[in-house]
């Protein structure tokens, strides 16, 4: 077995994956035998058209639903639940708990580690090192902007030692500005800790500019339409021609 | 400037009060209005002094006891009424079984005026404190219990998702999850439960007790002392308004993180 140190990367596998929703007016299938593998430490974002079924399999992933048939395999074990090694960022920037300060919202996920209150104040604020927002500690969600909240949640998970950061796009309520900023922590705090993140987006740019690896799905049922490598060095620029050059793929694959 | 338009409009707020409690003086002393049974404002306040420092009998120094027994009741019917139907509010918002078993009892009771449950609160506790209690207990109890509920079914999927992600108890997702995500309703619930209390607190010394602002409002009213019962008015007023302060400084203190309050 493996040594437990901090943020372990996991990886995902996924096998024959099919969730279909039942409602008044028939089924709705959102996901239709997908496989799909993520190796440990990669960064991987989906990206698809709205309701292709991209969230469902995040919400899989997170343990959130479960598939209803098929495997989702996290290190090997079938997710069977949310739990600390797959930490979520969700879209909604009001996920953190507005009644509990930045500092307090982050060391959440720490109430029953069995760590003494100098160790978990040590790995909140390690955490919030990580993210830029140590200044912040004592302040509340609602005086923090969109993007530092978002910051703060991925503070949140990964002070649980999460080894998997699952984002459902998570800068989507973000202005433009703000985004690229985002972007670019978001790079910065995924080589500090060689976590696997999977990340899904419908921003081509914010995909190409992240991942090692982007999934394109088809509309509902979500399949894989094609898979581009992203062989590109960071930090990567959205002007580069190779960057063009795959963006231009992507687009295609989606229709334009 | 700004500081003198902040002056302006506290002082703006105390002349419409004010010109009534002139008009009244005026119109009673002047024109005799109400027959001689409406007293003039300087009369309640004649009588209010008597009241609080009179050196007793009948309406004379006993205004401290009667605020006294009067505001432990609405206290000890309040927070029965919070004792109980908090938590069990907030567990008809989060448990379907819970919803199932209670909640249409309660949308039977409910419509039932409060005091029409006098004679049961008689029966079972006699003239005295605790048919009061009682009674403000029941009335207490639906405003707090509903918005309870209410408060409990608002919590937010993401906020219960990231608990559960983040690996908390039940337990700890009650305490740090529901119940924080309840409070904004809960204490609009006790807002009300506490108006409520008041009121029936008088009612209920109207009858069930003889002591008490109620009893001492109907006493004098018998003995034709209409400067009494518009003190023990008075009285009930502002200590009504005083206790509601009291939640909004709470309210204040606590939910400064919530949006809509903060506004």
């Amino acid at each position: 077995m493996f040594v437990e140190t901090s943020h372990i990367a996991a990886g995902i596998e996924v096998k024959g994956l099919r969730k279909v929703y039942r409602s008044a007016n028939g089924d709705v299938v959102a996901i239709d035998g997908l496989d799909l593998q993520v190796q440990p430490g990669e960064f991987l974002c989906i990206l698809g058209p709205s309701g292709c079924g991209k969230s469902s399999l995040l919400n899989i992933l997170a343990g959130f639903e479960a598939p209803t048939s098929g495997v989702a395999l996290l290190n090997g074990q079938p997710i069977d639940g949310p739990s600390r090694l797959q930490g979520v960022v969700f879209q909604d920037t009001a996920a953190l708990f507005p009644w509990l300060s930045i500092y307090d919202n982050v060391g959440f996920g720490l109430r029953n580690s069995g760590l003494s209150a100098a160790e978990r104040d040590e790995k909140i604020r390690s955490a919030l090192a990580l993210v830029g927002l140590e200044e912040f500690a004592n302040k509340w969600p609602h005086q923090l902007s969109g993007g530092m909240r978002q910051l703060a949640s991925i503070a949140r998970v990964l002070v649980t030692d999460s080894r998997v950061l699952l984002m459902d796009e998570p800068f989507a309520a973000l202005d433009a500005m703000t985004r690229q900023r985002m972007q670019h922590k978001l790079l910065e705090i995924w080589e500090a800790t060689s976590l696997t993140v999977v990340l899904i987006t419908h921003s081509v740019d914010e995909a190409i500019y992240l991942a090692n690896r982007v999934v394109v799905f088809t509309s509902r049922p979500a399949r894989i339409a094609t898979e581009i490598r992203v062989d590109l060095p960071y930090p990567r620029s959205v002007t580069d021609a190779q960057f063009n050059e795959l963006k231009s793929i992507a687009l295609s694959e989606l229709g334009f | 400037m700004i500081n003198s338009l902040q002056q302006m409009q506290t002082i703006r707020r105390f002349i419409p009060p004010l010109a009534v409690v002139v008009l009244w003086q005026f119109s009673v002393q002047r024109f005799g209005v109400g027959d001689g049974f409406i007293p003039t404002p300087a009369e309640v306040l004649q009588a209010l002094y008597e009241w609080i420092f009179g050196s007793g009998g009948r309406y004379s120094g006993t205004w401290f006891a009667s605020l006294r027994d009067s505001a432990l009741r609405v206290a000890a019917g309040f927070f029965s009424a919070l004792l109980i139907g908090a938590p069990m509010g907030i567990m008809i918002g989060r448990s379907k079984l819970a919803a199932d078993l209670v909640d249409p009892i309660l949308q039977v009771l409910r419509p039932i005026p409060t005091a029409s449950w006098i004679p049961f609160c008689l029966i079972f506790f006699g003239i005295g404190s605790s048919a009061a209690i009682a009674l403000v207990a029941v009335g207490a109890f639906f405003p707090i219990v509903l918005n309870a509920t209410a408060g409990a079914r608002q919590v937010s999927t993401l906020h219960l998702r990231s608990a559960r992600m983040l690996d908390a108890t039940p337990w700890q997702t009650l305490r740090w999850v529901v119940l924080p995500a309840a409070l904004p309703s809960l204490l609009v619930g006790a807002r009300i439960a506490l108006g409520l209390a008041w009121m029936l607190v008088v009612i209920s010394e109207m009858v069930a007790v003889k002591s008490g602002l109620g009893y001492e409002l109907w006493d004098a009213y018998y003995y034709n002392r209409m400067d009494v019962v518009v003190a023990a008015m008075v009285t009930v007023g502002v200590f009504g308004y005083l206790s509601d302060y009291l939640i909004r400084l709470i309210v204040r203190r606590y939910l400064f993180w919530h949006g809509d309050t903060r506004k």
